[in-house]
Protein backbone atom coordinates (compact mmCIF):
# COMPACT_ATOMS: atom_id res chain seq x y z
CA UNK A 1 0.00 0.00 0.00
CA UNK A 2 1.55 3.29 -1.07
CA UNK A 3 -0.79 5.48 0.97
CA UNK A 4 -2.97 4.63 3.95
CA UNK A 5 -5.00 7.30 5.73
CA UNK A 6 -6.76 6.32 8.94
CA UNK A 7 -9.30 8.30 10.92
CA UNK A 8 -7.91 11.73 10.10
CA UNK A 9 -9.69 14.49 11.98
CA UNK A 10 -9.38 18.25 11.81
CA UNK A 11 -11.63 20.69 13.62
CA UNK A 12 -12.20 24.25 12.54
CA UNK A 13 -14.69 26.63 14.07
CA UNK A 14 -17.09 26.24 11.17
CA UNK A 15 -15.95 22.99 9.58
CA UNK A 16 -15.19 19.47 10.73
CA UNK A 17 -13.15 16.97 8.79
CA UNK A 18 -13.97 13.71 10.46
CA UNK A 19 -12.88 10.09 10.33
CA UNK A 20 -11.13 10.33 6.96
CA UNK A 21 -9.85 6.91 5.93
CA UNK A 22 -8.80 5.57 2.55
CA UNK A 23 -6.01 3.63 0.86
CA UNK A 24 -4.18 3.78 -2.44
CA UNK A 25 -2.17 1.00 -4.04
CA UNK A 26 0.92 1.31 -6.19
CA UNK A 27 0.40 1.91 -9.88
CA UNK A 28 -3.03 3.48 -9.73
CA UNK A 29 -4.66 6.85 -10.11
CA UNK A 30 -7.08 7.91 -7.42
CA UNK A 31 -9.42 10.81 -7.95
CA UNK A 32 -10.45 12.65 -4.82
CA UNK A 33 -13.78 14.27 -5.54
CA UNK A 34 -16.10 16.51 -3.68
CA UNK A 35 -17.82 19.81 -4.19
CA UNK A 36 -16.15 23.11 -3.32
CA UNK A 37 -15.59 23.30 0.43
CA UNK A 38 -16.09 19.55 0.96
CA UNK A 39 -12.65 19.21 2.60
CA UNK A 40 -10.45 18.00 -0.26
CA UNK A 41 -7.60 20.45 0.24
CA UNK A 42 -7.82 20.15 4.03
CA UNK A 43 -7.50 16.37 3.72
CA UNK A 44 -4.49 16.57 1.42
CA UNK A 45 -2.83 19.13 3.68
CA UNK A 46 -3.64 16.95 6.69
CA UNK A 47 -2.01 13.95 5.01
CA UNK A 48 1.16 15.95 4.40
CA UNK A 49 1.34 17.56 7.84
CA UNK A 50 0.77 21.07 6.51
CA UNK A 51 -2.03 21.53 9.00
CA UNK A 52 -2.14 20.19 12.51
CA UNK A 53 -4.70 17.40 12.74
CA UNK A 54 -6.44 16.43 15.96
CA UNK A 55 -6.39 12.70 15.27
CA UNK A 56 -5.50 10.12 12.68
CA UNK A 57 -2.55 8.27 11.17
CA UNK A 58 -0.98 8.54 7.76
CA UNK A 59 1.24 5.82 6.37
CA UNK A 60 3.14 6.38 3.13
CA UNK A 61 5.28 3.57 1.65
CA UNK A 62 4.32 1.56 4.76
CA UNK A 63 5.93 4.07 7.14
CA UNK A 64 4.33 6.48 9.56
CA UNK A 65 4.46 9.93 7.94
CA UNK A 66 5.04 11.97 11.08
CA UNK A 67 7.93 9.78 12.22
CA UNK A 68 9.60 9.60 8.80
CA UNK A 69 8.59 12.94 7.30
CA UNK A 70 11.88 13.89 5.63
CA UNK A 71 12.61 10.44 4.18
CA UNK A 72 9.04 10.06 2.87
CA UNK A 73 9.01 13.56 1.36
CA UNK A 74 12.07 12.59 -0.70
CA UNK A 75 9.86 10.18 -2.63
CA UNK A 76 6.64 12.16 -2.92
CA UNK A 77 5.59 15.33 -4.64
CA UNK A 78 2.77 17.65 -3.73
CA UNK A 79 1.37 20.37 -5.90
CA UNK A 80 -1.29 22.89 -5.07
CA UNK A 81 -3.65 23.86 -7.84
CA UNK A 82 -2.31 27.26 -8.62
CA UNK A 83 1.42 26.71 -7.92
CA UNK A 84 1.57 30.41 -7.21
CA UNK A 85 4.90 30.63 -5.45
CA UNK A 86 7.91 32.59 -6.67
CA UNK A 87 5.95 33.72 -9.70
CA UNK A 88 8.54 36.29 -10.73
CA UNK A 89 11.48 33.92 -10.60
CA UNK A 90 12.80 32.02 -13.58
CA UNK A 91 12.18 28.30 -13.83
CA UNK A 92 15.96 27.77 -14.03
CA UNK A 93 16.47 29.52 -10.67
CA UNK A 94 13.65 27.69 -8.90
CA UNK A 95 14.84 24.34 -10.24
CA UNK A 96 18.37 25.01 -9.02
CA UNK A 97 17.02 25.46 -5.49
CA UNK A 98 14.56 22.55 -5.65
CA UNK A 99 17.15 20.07 -6.92
CA UNK A 100 19.44 20.87 -4.00
CA UNK A 101 16.89 19.22 -1.69
CA UNK A 102 16.87 15.86 -3.50
CA UNK A 103 19.95 13.58 -3.49
CA UNK A 104 18.37 11.35 -6.14
CA UNK A 105 17.69 14.23 -8.53
CA UNK A 106 18.30 13.25 -12.14
CA UNK A 107 19.31 16.09 -14.48
CA UNK A 108 18.87 14.01 -17.64
CA UNK A 109 15.27 13.15 -16.69
CA UNK A 110 14.58 16.81 -15.91
CA UNK A 111 15.98 18.01 -19.26
CA UNK A 112 13.94 15.35 -20.99
CA UNK A 113 10.69 16.52 -19.37
CA UNK A 114 11.48 20.17 -20.13
CA UNK A 115 11.72 19.22 -23.80
CA UNK A 116 8.66 16.97 -23.67
CA UNK A 117 6.52 19.62 -21.95
CA UNK A 118 8.06 22.42 -24.06
CA UNK A 119 9.14 24.36 -20.95
CA UNK A 120 11.62 27.18 -21.41
CA UNK A 121 13.90 27.38 -18.33
CA UNK A 122 14.42 31.10 -18.92
CA UNK A 123 10.71 31.83 -18.49
CA UNK A 124 9.28 33.11 -15.25
CA UNK A 125 6.56 31.07 -13.55
CA UNK A 126 4.08 33.93 -14.07
CA UNK A 127 4.65 33.69 -17.81
CA UNK A 128 3.43 30.09 -17.85
CA UNK A 129 -0.18 29.15 -18.45
CA UNK A 130 -1.97 27.22 -15.71
CA UNK A 131 -1.48 23.97 -17.61
CA UNK A 132 2.22 24.64 -18.12
CA UNK A 133 2.64 25.36 -14.40
CA UNK A 134 1.20 21.94 -13.59
CA UNK A 135 3.56 20.40 -16.14
CA UNK A 136 6.51 22.22 -14.56
CA UNK A 137 5.52 20.83 -11.14
CA UNK A 138 5.31 17.36 -12.67
CA UNK A 139 8.74 17.77 -14.29
CA UNK A 140 10.16 18.62 -10.85
CA UNK A 141 8.34 15.69 -9.23
CA UNK A 142 9.49 13.18 -11.81
CA UNK A 143 13.09 14.38 -11.79
CA UNK A 144 13.45 13.39 -8.15
CA UNK A 145 11.71 10.12 -8.93
CA UNK A 146 8.64 10.75 -6.79
CA UNK A 147 6.59 7.59 -6.42
CA UNK A 148 3.51 9.24 -4.99
CA UNK A 149 2.32 12.39 -6.68
CA UNK A 150 -0.39 14.33 -4.89
CA UNK A 151 -2.02 17.16 -6.77
CA UNK A 152 -4.66 19.50 -5.46
CA UNK A 153 -7.08 20.52 -8.20
CA UNK A 154 -4.52 20.31 -11.02
CA UNK A 155 -7.18 20.54 -13.71
CA UNK A 156 -9.24 23.43 -12.41
CA UNK A 157 -8.92 26.46 -14.63
CA UNK A 158 -7.60 24.44 -17.58
CA UNK A 159 -9.26 24.37 -20.97
CA UNK A 160 -10.58 20.97 -22.16
CA UNK A 161 -7.55 20.34 -24.39
CA UNK A 162 -5.02 21.08 -21.65
CA UNK A 163 -7.08 18.96 -19.23
CA UNK A 164 -7.16 16.00 -21.55
CA UNK A 165 -3.45 16.37 -22.18
CA UNK A 166 -2.72 16.35 -18.45
CA UNK A 167 -4.93 13.34 -17.76
CA UNK A 168 -3.07 11.43 -20.45
CA UNK A 169 0.22 12.31 -18.76
CA UNK A 170 -1.17 10.92 -15.48
CA UNK A 171 -2.01 7.68 -17.23
CA UNK A 172 1.49 7.44 -18.70
CA UNK A 173 2.99 8.02 -15.26
CA UNK A 174 1.35 5.03 -13.61
CA UNK A 175 2.04 2.70 -16.55
CA UNK A 176 5.20 1.26 -14.96
CA UNK A 177 3.13 0.16 -11.97
CA UNK A 178 5.43 1.88 -9.48
CA UNK A 179 4.03 5.37 -9.28
CA UNK A 180 0.65 6.44 -7.97
CA UNK A 181 -1.25 9.65 -8.47
CA UNK A 182 -3.76 11.09 -6.04
CA UNK A 183 -5.48 14.18 -7.34
CA UNK A 184 -8.40 16.17 -6.13
CA UNK A 185 -10.95 17.63 -8.47
CA UNK A 186 -14.54 18.72 -8.67
CA UNK A 187 -14.65 18.03 -12.39
CA UNK A 188 -16.08 14.54 -12.60
CA UNK A 189 -15.28 14.05 -16.29
CA UNK A 190 -11.57 14.01 -15.29
CA UNK A 191 -12.26 10.90 -13.29
CA UNK A 192 -14.34 9.22 -15.93
CA UNK A 193 -11.32 9.55 -18.23
CA UNK A 194 -8.50 8.39 -16.03
CA UNK A 195 -9.21 7.41 -12.41
CA UNK A 196 -8.92 3.80 -11.26
CA UNK A 197 -10.17 4.59 -7.78
CA UNK A 198 -12.37 7.31 -6.44
CA UNK A 199 -12.60 8.71 -2.97
CA UNK A 200 -15.66 10.83 -2.56
CA UNK A 201 -15.82 13.37 0.23
CA UNK A 202 -18.82 15.44 1.21
CA UNK A 203 -19.13 17.91 4.09
CA UNK A 204 -15.88 16.68 5.64
CA UNK A 205 -16.80 12.99 5.58
CA UNK A 206 -15.80 10.20 3.22
CA UNK A 207 -18.89 8.85 1.49
CA UNK A 208 -17.09 6.10 -0.44
CA UNK A 209 -13.56 5.13 -1.34
CA UNK A 210 -13.56 2.42 -3.91
CA UNK A 211 -12.92 1.59 -7.56
CA UNK A 212 -14.68 3.84 -10.05
CA UNK A 213 -16.95 1.04 -11.29
CA UNK A 214 -17.86 -0.05 -7.78
CA UNK A 215 -18.74 3.51 -6.84
CA UNK A 216 -21.02 3.84 -9.85
CA UNK A 217 -22.53 0.39 -9.13
CA UNK A 218 -23.22 1.17 -5.49
CA UNK A 219 -25.88 3.78 -6.31
CA UNK A 220 -28.89 3.82 -8.61
CA UNK A 221 -30.85 6.71 -10.00
CA UNK A 222 -34.55 6.01 -9.59
CA UNK A 223 -37.66 7.73 -10.85
CA UNK A 224 -41.30 7.24 -10.13
CA UNK A 225 -44.59 8.85 -9.19
CA UNK A 226 -45.29 10.88 -6.08
CA UNK A 227 -47.03 7.77 -4.67
CA UNK A 228 -43.79 5.80 -5.11
CA UNK A 229 -41.91 8.59 -3.38
CA UNK A 230 -44.10 8.27 -0.28
CA UNK A 231 -43.20 4.61 0.13
CA UNK A 232 -39.48 4.86 -0.56
CA UNK A 233 -38.63 8.35 0.72
CA UNK A 234 -36.82 7.09 3.82
CA UNK A 235 -34.48 4.92 1.73
CA UNK A 236 -33.48 7.63 -0.73
CA UNK A 237 -30.25 9.52 -0.30
CA UNK A 238 -32.16 12.53 -1.61
CA UNK A 239 -34.63 13.33 -4.37
CA UNK A 240 -35.96 16.06 -6.61
CA UNK A 241 -39.63 16.51 -7.40
CA UNK A 242 -40.49 17.17 -11.02
CA UNK A 243 -43.70 17.35 -13.08
CA UNK A 244 -43.66 13.57 -13.65
CA UNK A 245 -43.12 12.60 -10.05
CA UNK A 246 -39.59 12.40 -8.62
CA UNK A 247 -36.01 11.58 -9.42
CA UNK A 248 -33.78 10.30 -6.63
CA UNK A 249 -30.61 8.44 -5.68
CA UNK A 250 -30.65 5.21 -3.71
CA UNK A 251 -28.09 2.72 -2.41
CA UNK A 252 -28.08 -0.22 -4.83
CA UNK A 253 -28.41 -2.58 -1.84
CA UNK A 254 -31.80 -1.06 -0.99
CA UNK A 255 -33.11 -1.15 -4.54
CA UNK A 256 -34.35 -4.76 -4.22
CA UNK A 257 -37.01 -3.53 -1.77
CA UNK A 258 -38.68 -1.75 -4.70
CA UNK A 259 -38.75 -4.22 -7.62
CA UNK A 260 -41.25 -2.19 -9.61
CA UNK A 261 -39.33 1.09 -9.65
CA UNK A 262 -37.46 2.34 -12.74
CA UNK A 263 -33.75 2.63 -12.19
CA UNK A 264 -30.63 3.44 -14.12
CA UNK A 265 -26.91 3.88 -13.49
CA UNK A 266 -26.04 7.33 -12.16
CA UNK A 267 -23.18 9.49 -13.35
CA UNK A 268 -20.54 10.72 -10.89
CA UNK A 269 -22.23 14.13 -11.13
CA UNK A 270 -25.53 12.57 -10.01
CA UNK A 271 -23.84 10.94 -7.02
CA UNK A 272 -22.27 14.24 -5.99
CA UNK A 273 -25.41 16.30 -6.51
CA UNK A 274 -27.77 14.01 -4.58
CA UNK A 275 -25.36 13.62 -1.67
CA UNK A 276 -24.91 17.38 -1.50
CA UNK A 277 -28.69 17.78 -1.58
CA UNK A 278 -29.06 15.38 1.34
CA UNK A 279 -26.72 17.52 3.42
CA UNK A 280 -28.78 20.59 2.52
CA UNK A 281 -32.00 18.85 3.53
CA UNK A 282 -30.46 17.72 6.83
CA UNK A 283 -29.18 21.20 7.51
CA UNK A 284 -32.62 22.68 6.81
CA UNK A 285 -34.28 20.07 9.02
CA UNK A 286 -31.90 20.93 11.84
CA UNK A 287 -32.81 24.60 11.54
CA UNK B 1 18.69 22.92 7.06
CA UNK B 2 21.72 23.90 4.98
CA UNK B 3 19.57 23.49 1.86
CA UNK B 4 16.87 25.71 3.32
CA UNK B 5 19.49 28.34 4.04
CA UNK B 6 20.62 28.03 0.42
CA UNK B 7 16.98 28.56 -0.57
CA UNK B 8 16.71 31.64 1.67
CA UNK B 9 19.69 33.33 0.02
CA UNK B 10 19.08 32.21 -3.56
CA UNK B 11 15.34 32.48 -3.81
CA UNK B 12 13.77 34.28 -0.87
CA UNK B 13 16.03 37.06 0.38
CA UNK B 14 17.15 39.51 -2.28
CA UNK B 15 20.88 40.29 -2.57
CA UNK B 16 19.92 43.93 -1.98
CA UNK B 17 19.65 43.19 1.75
CA UNK B 18 23.34 42.31 1.80
CA UNK B 19 24.23 45.70 0.28
CA UNK B 20 22.23 47.66 2.85
CA UNK B 21 24.68 46.83 5.70
CA UNK B 22 27.45 48.56 3.73
CA UNK B 23 25.28 51.64 3.19
CA UNK B 24 24.12 51.85 6.79
CA UNK B 25 27.60 50.90 7.99
CA UNK B 26 28.92 54.01 6.25
CA UNK B 27 26.75 56.04 8.63
CA UNK B 28 29.42 55.32 11.27
CA UNK B 29 31.45 57.97 9.48
CA UNK B 30 29.03 60.74 10.48
CA UNK B 31 30.77 62.62 13.30
CA UNK B 32 29.02 62.80 16.67
CA UNK B 33 26.12 60.56 15.77
CA UNK B 34 23.96 57.91 17.54
CA UNK B 35 25.68 54.92 15.94
CA UNK B 36 23.17 52.36 17.21
CA UNK B 37 20.82 53.86 14.66
CA UNK B 38 23.05 52.60 11.81
CA UNK B 39 22.49 49.05 13.07
CA UNK B 40 18.77 49.65 13.61
CA UNK B 41 17.97 50.35 9.96
CA UNK B 42 17.86 46.55 9.64
CA UNK B 43 14.68 46.58 11.75
CA UNK B 44 13.07 49.40 9.82
CA UNK B 45 14.01 48.44 6.24
CA UNK B 46 15.11 44.83 5.84
CA UNK B 47 12.87 43.01 8.33
CA UNK B 48 9.42 44.22 7.21
CA UNK B 49 10.37 43.98 3.53
CA UNK B 50 11.76 40.45 3.76
CA UNK B 51 8.78 39.25 5.80
CA UNK B 52 6.35 40.85 3.39
CA UNK B 53 8.12 39.25 0.42
CA UNK B 54 7.71 35.83 2.09
CA UNK B 55 3.98 36.47 1.94
CA UNK B 56 3.86 37.78 -1.61
CA UNK B 57 6.01 34.91 -2.89
CA UNK B 58 4.05 32.29 -0.96
CA UNK B 59 7.26 31.12 0.57
CA UNK B 60 5.75 28.86 3.21
CA UNK B 61 3.75 26.88 0.63
CA UNK B 62 6.94 26.37 -1.33
CA UNK B 63 9.14 25.45 1.64
CA UNK B 64 6.74 22.94 3.15
CA UNK B 65 6.67 20.98 -0.11
CA UNK B 66 10.40 20.34 0.16
CA UNK B 67 11.65 17.34 2.17
CA UNK B 68 12.04 19.33 5.39
CA UNK B 69 10.37 19.60 8.78
CA UNK B 70 8.32 22.60 9.77
CA UNK B 71 10.78 23.39 12.56
CA UNK B 72 13.65 23.48 10.03
CA UNK B 73 11.84 26.20 8.09
CA UNK B 74 11.76 28.34 11.24
CA UNK B 75 15.38 27.66 12.11
CA UNK B 76 16.63 28.43 8.61
CA UNK B 77 14.82 31.77 8.55
CA UNK B 78 16.13 32.77 11.97
CA UNK B 79 19.62 31.74 10.89
CA UNK B 80 19.29 33.77 7.68
CA UNK B 81 18.24 36.85 9.67
CA UNK B 82 21.08 36.25 12.12
CA UNK B 83 23.57 36.16 9.23
CA UNK B 84 22.18 39.49 8.01
CA UNK B 85 22.52 40.94 11.52
CA UNK B 86 26.11 39.71 11.71
CA UNK B 87 26.77 41.38 8.34
CA UNK B 88 25.45 44.65 9.77
CA UNK B 89 27.71 44.24 12.79
CA UNK B 90 30.73 43.34 10.64
CA UNK B 91 30.33 46.35 8.36
CA UNK B 92 29.68 48.42 11.50
CA UNK B 93 33.03 47.33 12.94
CA UNK B 94 34.87 48.21 9.71
CA UNK B 95 33.38 51.69 9.53
CA UNK B 96 33.75 52.21 13.29
CA UNK B 97 37.49 51.55 12.93
CA UNK B 98 37.56 54.01 10.04
CA UNK B 99 35.74 56.56 12.21
CA UNK B 100 38.31 56.19 15.00
CA UNK B 101 41.19 56.44 12.53
CA UNK B 102 39.73 59.50 10.82
CA UNK B 103 38.42 61.64 13.68
CA UNK B 104 40.52 60.57 16.68
CA UNK B 105 37.93 62.13 19.04
CA UNK B 106 35.34 60.70 21.39
CA UNK B 107 31.71 60.56 20.29
CA UNK B 108 29.15 62.68 22.12
CA UNK B 109 26.95 59.59 22.42
CA UNK B 110 28.15 55.98 22.86
CA UNK B 111 31.64 55.48 21.35
CA UNK B 112 31.94 52.70 18.78
CA UNK B 113 34.12 50.49 21.00
CA UNK B 114 33.91 46.75 21.95
CA UNK B 115 31.26 47.49 24.60
CA UNK B 116 29.16 49.28 21.99
CA UNK B 117 29.17 46.15 19.82
CA UNK B 118 28.51 43.95 22.85
CA UNK B 119 25.36 45.97 23.52
CA UNK B 120 24.52 45.86 19.80
CA UNK B 121 24.62 42.05 20.01
CA UNK B 122 22.15 42.13 22.92
CA UNK B 123 19.98 44.56 20.92
CA UNK B 124 19.74 42.11 18.02
CA UNK B 125 19.12 39.23 20.44
CA UNK B 126 16.33 41.17 22.14
CA UNK B 127 14.78 42.03 18.78
CA UNK B 128 14.87 38.40 17.65
CA UNK B 129 13.36 36.94 20.83
CA UNK B 130 10.39 39.30 20.47
CA UNK B 131 9.97 39.21 16.70
CA UNK B 132 10.22 35.52 15.84
CA UNK B 133 7.92 33.90 18.43
CA UNK B 134 5.31 36.57 17.63
CA UNK B 135 5.70 36.30 13.86
CA UNK B 136 5.61 32.50 13.71
CA UNK B 137 2.30 32.44 15.54
CA UNK B 138 0.79 33.14 12.13
CA UNK B 139 3.86 33.04 9.83
CA UNK B 140 1.99 35.74 7.95
CA UNK B 141 1.27 38.87 10.02
CA UNK B 142 4.48 40.78 10.48
CA UNK B 143 3.30 44.32 11.33
CA UNK B 144 2.65 44.05 15.06
CA UNK B 145 5.61 41.69 15.70
CA UNK B 146 8.03 44.01 13.87
CA UNK B 147 6.64 47.11 15.59
CA UNK B 148 6.70 45.53 19.06
CA UNK B 149 10.27 44.31 18.64
CA UNK B 150 11.42 47.62 17.13
CA UNK B 151 9.83 49.77 19.84
CA UNK B 152 11.36 47.57 22.55
CA UNK B 153 14.89 47.88 21.15
CA UNK B 154 14.52 51.63 20.60
CA UNK B 155 13.55 52.02 24.28
CA UNK B 156 16.39 49.71 25.33
CA UNK B 157 19.02 51.60 23.35
CA UNK B 158 17.65 54.99 24.46
CA UNK B 159 18.04 53.82 28.07
CA UNK B 160 21.62 52.69 27.38
CA UNK B 161 22.55 56.00 25.72
CA UNK B 162 20.99 58.00 28.57
CA UNK B 163 22.83 55.94 31.17
CA UNK B 164 26.18 56.48 29.44
CA UNK B 165 25.40 60.16 29.01
CA UNK B 166 24.31 60.91 32.56
CA UNK B 167 25.90 58.24 34.76
CA UNK B 168 29.59 58.96 35.11
CA UNK B 169 30.49 55.59 36.58
CA UNK B 170 28.87 53.65 33.73
CA UNK B 171 30.43 56.03 31.20
CA UNK B 172 33.83 55.46 32.84
CA UNK B 173 33.63 51.71 32.38
CA UNK B 174 31.90 51.58 29.00
CA UNK B 175 33.64 54.48 27.29
CA UNK B 176 36.74 55.17 29.33
CA UNK B 177 40.26 54.70 28.02
CA UNK B 178 41.81 53.20 31.19
CA UNK B 179 43.08 49.61 31.19
CA UNK B 180 40.36 48.70 33.68
CA UNK B 181 37.67 50.21 31.44
CA UNK B 182 39.00 48.43 28.37
CA UNK B 183 38.80 45.05 30.10
CA UNK B 184 35.19 45.77 31.04
CA UNK B 185 34.43 46.77 27.44
CA UNK B 186 35.78 43.47 26.09
CA UNK B 187 33.84 41.55 28.75
CA UNK B 188 30.67 43.36 27.64
CA UNK B 189 31.39 42.31 24.05
CA UNK B 190 31.85 38.64 24.98
CA UNK B 191 28.78 38.71 27.23
CA UNK B 192 26.82 40.35 24.38
CA UNK B 193 27.79 37.57 21.98
CA UNK B 194 26.76 34.90 24.49
CA UNK B 195 23.43 36.64 25.19
CA UNK B 196 22.82 37.01 21.42
CA UNK B 197 23.41 33.28 20.85
CA UNK B 198 21.25 32.28 23.83
CA UNK B 199 18.36 34.57 22.86
CA UNK B 200 18.46 33.32 19.25
CA UNK B 201 18.38 29.70 20.37
CA UNK B 202 15.42 30.45 22.66
CA UNK B 203 13.67 32.41 19.87
CA UNK B 204 14.09 29.46 17.48
CA UNK B 205 12.70 27.00 20.02
CA UNK B 206 9.67 29.13 20.86
CA UNK B 207 8.98 30.09 17.24
CA UNK B 208 9.24 26.48 16.00
CA UNK B 209 6.78 25.35 18.66
CA UNK B 210 4.27 27.99 17.57
CA UNK B 211 4.79 27.33 13.85
CA UNK B 212 3.85 23.66 14.35
CA UNK B 213 0.30 24.84 15.12
CA UNK B 214 0.04 27.07 12.06
CA UNK B 215 -2.21 25.71 9.33
CA UNK B 216 -0.45 26.37 6.05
Amino acid sequence: MILKVENLRKEYETFLLDDISFELEEGYIMGFIGSNGAGKTTTLKGILGMIQTEAGDVEIFGKNFKENEIAIKQDIAFMTGSSDYYLRRKIRVITKVVKSFYPNWNDAVYENYLRKFKLDPEKKVMELSQGMRVKYSLALALSHEAKLIILDEPTSGLDPVARDDLLEIFQELVEDGQKSVLFSTHITSDLEKCADYITYINEGKIIKSTSKDELLDSFRLVNGSEEDLKTMKQDLISYKINSFGFLGLIDTAKLSRYPEINSEAPSLDDIMIYHAKREETHAEAAV
Amino acid sequence: MQKLLYKEFNLSIHKFYFIIPFLTGALFLIPQWPFFLALMYFFFISVPNILSSYNSQNDNSFSIMMPVKKSDIVKSKILAFTILELTHLATGVIFALLNIALYKTDNFLFDPNPAFFGIAFTMYGLFNIILFPMYFKTAYSYGIPTLTASITVVLYITAVELLVLFNGKIAYYLEGGSAESRIVQWIVLIAGIIIFAALNAAAARMAAKRFEKVNL
